[in-house]
């Protein structure tokens, strides 16, 4: 019941903000209507609206620590946090969003979060008797979390998202869709993440905040980045999409030492780590979409050359340190096909990378002449996945079904063999590989979410049960960050959507993941993939859009 | 003809004249009766015997507009503003009214002592353009069924069975009225929950426009050229959390060979994605529920789940020449708890085509049975009667007619749903409140609206 106790105590010392909730409901619920701010103009082709979304999160951790997780130092602190049924976050999300348009050809967009968390205090916790500390020290200095973590745990903070113009031009028969400034763009068909897709570091994501915050739309966690983009109407049948970055920014992941975090710090100061190589500007790419009538669908076509919004996190460099570095000028050659069979939308993708940065020593690494990176390789990378609605039944008033089958395989090597990590090229990839976090030739991922939903279950109200399902059920990927066997995440929800704007969710996350002892591991254990076996957690959202 | 006319006539009997036996139309001397006893669209023409349905002369005149009509607005003002009722309909007369009253119709005044139904003058004020009477003219003679009745061949720019002989001919005859083609509007969705609070679920921007009625296409170039007869691009501008998502759907004569496709445009994740099969029996949501994805404006859909039995014509009180509640009302003042205020809601008896349909065994639909009742002018107005678990009536919908008589052109977009069971009722697209109407576009519109990738163009 401390959780409780928890909860009450922070909304007392979180007066503003509950006070702020309330408000904002009581406003609500006077005015049922509730519709955003159409912001009155003078000029009928002139349109502004300003739409506000406001989103309370609260959770907490469900499982005890298991003691390979809780006692390796690669993972102690951000096990050492939180104790079973402690808040691990109560958080109070803002996402504000500008709109205007003129004759609904032209115009800008603006976006904005802030957001504030008191479940992170000013320090981290460590494991003192962790195994492997002198490989993997504390991340922080005496534990005091770095300004970083400071600003997107804690809060309060804000960041702009989306701040661009867009204008529709004909030009001839055909229309150019022009969008220029910081905007995301995410091209193929992929259902559920981007890893192996032709999407695939396309915007850089917002792990922190996708993993630790249910309710966070992909407006939120597809970060934007600055450049020039055009999706180009040719003809009814024919469009060209295409993309010239201007800017470059990581993928944040969870930080060291917070609940869902390795060790590693990532964003700013670290113990025994050097700044990043980043990657560049310049992002490309192309695309043809092509809608022929006898197929009833559509094929995409795509090219792209980028540089890596995931990196090599802790490529090792001088003194023993470590830095994080991002791979440049990755090649990207992809074919998608979306069509309607039998009432469902399938899409499938076909992608194949060149110069794809892979798993790689976590001991070595090609040094300062050769950027400290890892191997490099030609992967490819596959998935098919479908979307189908089922009408009444007596379960049910009506339920969404998507799956996703996702894999990938290596080609081959073409840089620093020498450097990856898997059976043949290095030899602690010679026994138990796949356990050691060694590539396997193919992985293959499954991802299922069922919602069914029940309407007006009381007045006003409809009731949804989200389950989803997805396990790593083959191999360890080829591609740096691209998945490993066994990694399962399991979620059971409950969403109250009431009276359209206001949604209720509550729900329970398990993971599960290969995990075992090692006495032969200076860290006393083995964890494939993130550590979060021992992590299951309940979490409560409200959010209100206005 | 293929097939001697006795055995035509055999077939009538069982009513199963449909499928591969269909012959072309109706024959030459019968289709004489349009223009003469029958209207051009093959209504009748004469007034009832009591003198309560009056003669169809024509329809609402272009040139005698309302005073406060301004073309161009988006709201057609009631061209019969100082009409009083002529009586109300309640609990207490329903008797005398029984035969003229859909089953829901009875129900709600059962159910609520304040519900009543004030039936005004009928006024018969649908007009046709020329060249869409001529086309009925023509597709009298050459409009066929296909496909059991699935799919519909040989018609255009007019309602295919002006002197239809079954019930799926009535049904695509629905399906195709001429109905406010092309337009862009902005419409508000309600439902009012079992407490009486309206819920505003959604204020869409709609595109619409059907190559059926494309006035330079003839039949073969529109079945060359896609065969749709409705085509629709939304985006929402309202509740907050949609706003920016847009949808596209496409409906073609042939439903068999091109099924109904759908396209939307999430604005959260930015992708364009065909869609997965919303049909049937599917509950929306978005409209609390009451209605089902083939009940939009009474039935959109494919007609392969029920038996379509044409059971013949009578005098009914359907909405009519709503222009009052449907342009010039607030929702505030329409949406009153368990029903619509009925002081908004104008009736008239007018003569309706009724057509029963009745779920064939062996298939899946939460609906067993449902009546529909169409205006015999086919101005698009009408009911319906839903009945589900054991038989039950379980749901009634009412579409309303407001002709733009400065076109002419008939018009039938606003419609209301109650769920008997539920008690629920939802609104949908009503055009009163500030910012809301109804634009034609007399020019069309640009070559590239209706695709997919017009759709993040019309969303962000």
């Amino acid at each position: 019941m401390k959780s409780i106790q928890d909860f009450f105590l922070l909304c007392q010392r979180h007066a503003l903000l509950v006070l702020v909730l309330a408000i904002m409901d009581v406003m609500l619920l006077c005015t049922q209507q509730g519709n955003a701010f159409p912001l009155p103009t003078n000029s009928p082709d002139l349109q502004l609206s300003w739409n506000n979304t406001l989103r309370y999160n609260w959770g907490t951790r469900m499982q005890g620590r298991d003691p390979r997780i809780a006692n390796n130092a690669l993972y102690d602190q951000g096990d050492a946090l939180f104790d079973r049924y402690d808040t691990i976050t109560n958080r109070l999300d803002w996402l504000s969003e500008f709109d205007l348009s003129y004759r609904e050809r032209y115009g800008l967009r603006v976006t904005a979060a802030a957001w504030h968390d008191t479940a992170y205090g000013d320090f981290g916790r460590s494991n003192p008797n962790a195994l492997g500390t002198g490989a993997a020290p504390t991340s922080y200095v005496d534990n005091e979390f770095t300004s970083s973590v400071q600003r997107y745990y804690n809060g309060p903070s804000a960041e702009l998202l989306d701040a661009f113009v867009f204008g529709a031009f004909d030009v001839g028969q055909a229309i150019w869709n022009v969008k220029m400034g910081r905007h995301a763009l995410v091209w193929g068909e992929s259902l559920f993440g981007s890893t192996h897709a032709v999407s695939y570091s396309q915007a850089p994501s917002d792990g922190l905040k996708a993993i630790s915050n249910p309710g966070a739309s992909a407006k939120e966690t597809a970060l934007p980045l600055n450049q020039l983009s055009m999706l180009t109407q040719i003809n009814p049948k024919i469009s060209l999409v295409a993309q010239l970055g201007f800017e470059w920014r990581p993928n944040r992941i969870p930080e060291g030492g917070t609940y869902f975090g390795a060790d590693g710090v990532n964003e700013g100061p670290n113990v025994k780590r050097l700044a990043a190589l980043e990657g560049g500007s310049g992002d490309v790419g192309f695309g043809i979409n092509w809608r022929p009538t006898w197929l009833d669908g559509m094929l995409g076509l795509y090219a792209r050359r980028f540089d890596d919004k995931g990196g090599w996190l802790a490529q090792v460099a001088d003194d023993g340190q470590t830095r994080a570095v991002y791979a440049r000028d990755i090649g990207l050659i992809g074919v998608t096909l979306s069509k309607n069979i039998g009432g469902s939308s399938v899409g499938v993708e076909l992608s194949h990378r060149s110069n794809d940065p892979l798993v790689s020593d976590g001991a070595a690494s090609a040094g300062p002449a050769n950027g400290y990176e890892g191997a490099r390789g030609d992967t490819w990378h596959g998935l098919i996945n479908g979307v189908s609605s089922f009408g009444p039944s007596p379960l049910y008033h009506s339920s969404v079904l998507s799956a996703e089958l996702t894999w990938s395989r290596l080609d081959r090597v073409t840089d620093h063999p020498e450097l990856y990590r898997a059976q043949g090229y290095l030899p602690s990839c010679d026994s138990d590989p796949t356990m050691r976090g060694c590539a396997d030739k193919d992985f293959m991922s499954l991802a299922v979410s069922f919602v069914p939903t029940w309407l007006q279950v009381y007045p006003g109200v409809d009731l949804e049960m989200p389950l989803f399902f997805s396990k790593n059920f083959h191999g360890n990927a080829p591609s740096n960050g691209g998945g490993n066997e066994g990694f399962t995440t399991f979620k059971v929800g409950l969403t109250a959507k009431v009276y359209v704007r206001h949604q209720f969710d509550l729900a329970y996350t398990i993971y599960d993941q290969k995990i075992e002892d090692a006495p032969d591991s200076i860290f006393g254990s083995r964890v494939l993939g993130a550590p979060y076996s021992d992590k299951s957690w309940l979490s409560f959202t409200y959010q209100v859009a206005f | 003809m293929r097939y001697p006319p006795r055995i035509i006539c055999a077939f009538l009997l069982m009513g199963t004249l449909l499928g591969n036996t269909a012959h072309a139309g109706v024959s030459a001397k019968e289709a004489l009766q349009l223009g003469a006893s029958l209207t051009p669209f093959g209504a009748e023409k004469a007034g009832n015997r009591e003198g309560t349905i009056p003669a169809y002369t024509g329809g609402l005149p272009v040139n005698d507009l309302p005073p406060d009509f301004q073309k161009g607005s988006g709201r057609w003002t009631n061209p019969f503003p100082n009409e009083k009722p002529l009586y109300a309909i309640s609990s207490k007369n329903i008797g005398e009214h029984a035969n003229q009253l859909s089953e829901t119709s009875k129900a709600l005044l059962q159910r609520y002592p304040t519900y009543h139904m004030d039936v005004y003058p009928s006024h018969r004020s649908v007009a046709y353009p020329a060249w869409v009477l001529d086309n009925i003219q023509k597709n009298a003679m050459n409009a066929q069924l296909a496909k059991e009745g699935l799919a519909l061949e040989g018609a255009i720019g007019g309602i295919p069975f002006p002197i239809p002989k079954n019930g799926y001919e009535v049904m695509w005859n629905h399906m195709l009225v001429y109905n406010g083609y092309p337009a862009e509007y902005r419409g508000r969705n309600w439902y009012v929950d079992t407490k009486g609070n309206a819920v505003n679920t959604g204020d869409l921007t709609v595109s619409l426009q059907s190559n059926y009625y494309n006035p330079k296409w003839g039949a073969d170039e529109l079945k060359k050229n896609g065969n749709s007869f409705f085509e629709t691009a939304y985006n929402f501008t309202a509740p907050p959390n949609a706003v920016g998502n847009a949808s596209y759907a496409v409906d073609t004569l042939d439903p068999v060979e091109q099924p109904r496709r759908a396209w939307s445009y999430s604005a959260a994740s930015r992708r364009i994605r065909i869609a997965q099969d919303f049909t049937y029996d599917m509950p929306i949501a978005s409209q609390g529920g009451v209605t089902t994805y083939d009940e939009g404006y009474l039935f959109l859909g494919r007609l392969d789940l029920f038996d379509y039995k044409l059971l013949g014509k009578r005098e009914m009180y359907i909405p009519y020449n709503n222009y009052r509640l449907v342009f010039q009302s607030g929702s505030a003042q329409i949406l009153t708890p368990k029903h619509l205020n009925p002081d908004d809601v104008r009736w008239e008896l007018h003569r309706v085509w009724v057509v029963e349909a009745t779920r064939k065994p062996g298939k899946k639909h939460s609906i067993s049975r449902r009546i529909f009742y169409f205006d015999e002018d086919w101005s698009g107005a009408g009911m319906s009667d839903a009945y589900s678990r054991n038989d039950q009536l379980s749901k009634g919908i009412f579409l309303a007619a407001t002709p733009l008589y400065d076109v002419p052109m008939p018009m039938a977009r606003c419609y209301w749903a109650y769920d008997l069971l539920d008690n629920i009722y939802t609104v949908i697209q009503h055009f009163g409140d500030p910012g809301m109407g109804y634009k034609l576009k007399a020019e069309g519109f640009a070559p590239l609206t209706f695709t997919p990738d017009a759709l993040p163009n019309r969303g962000r």
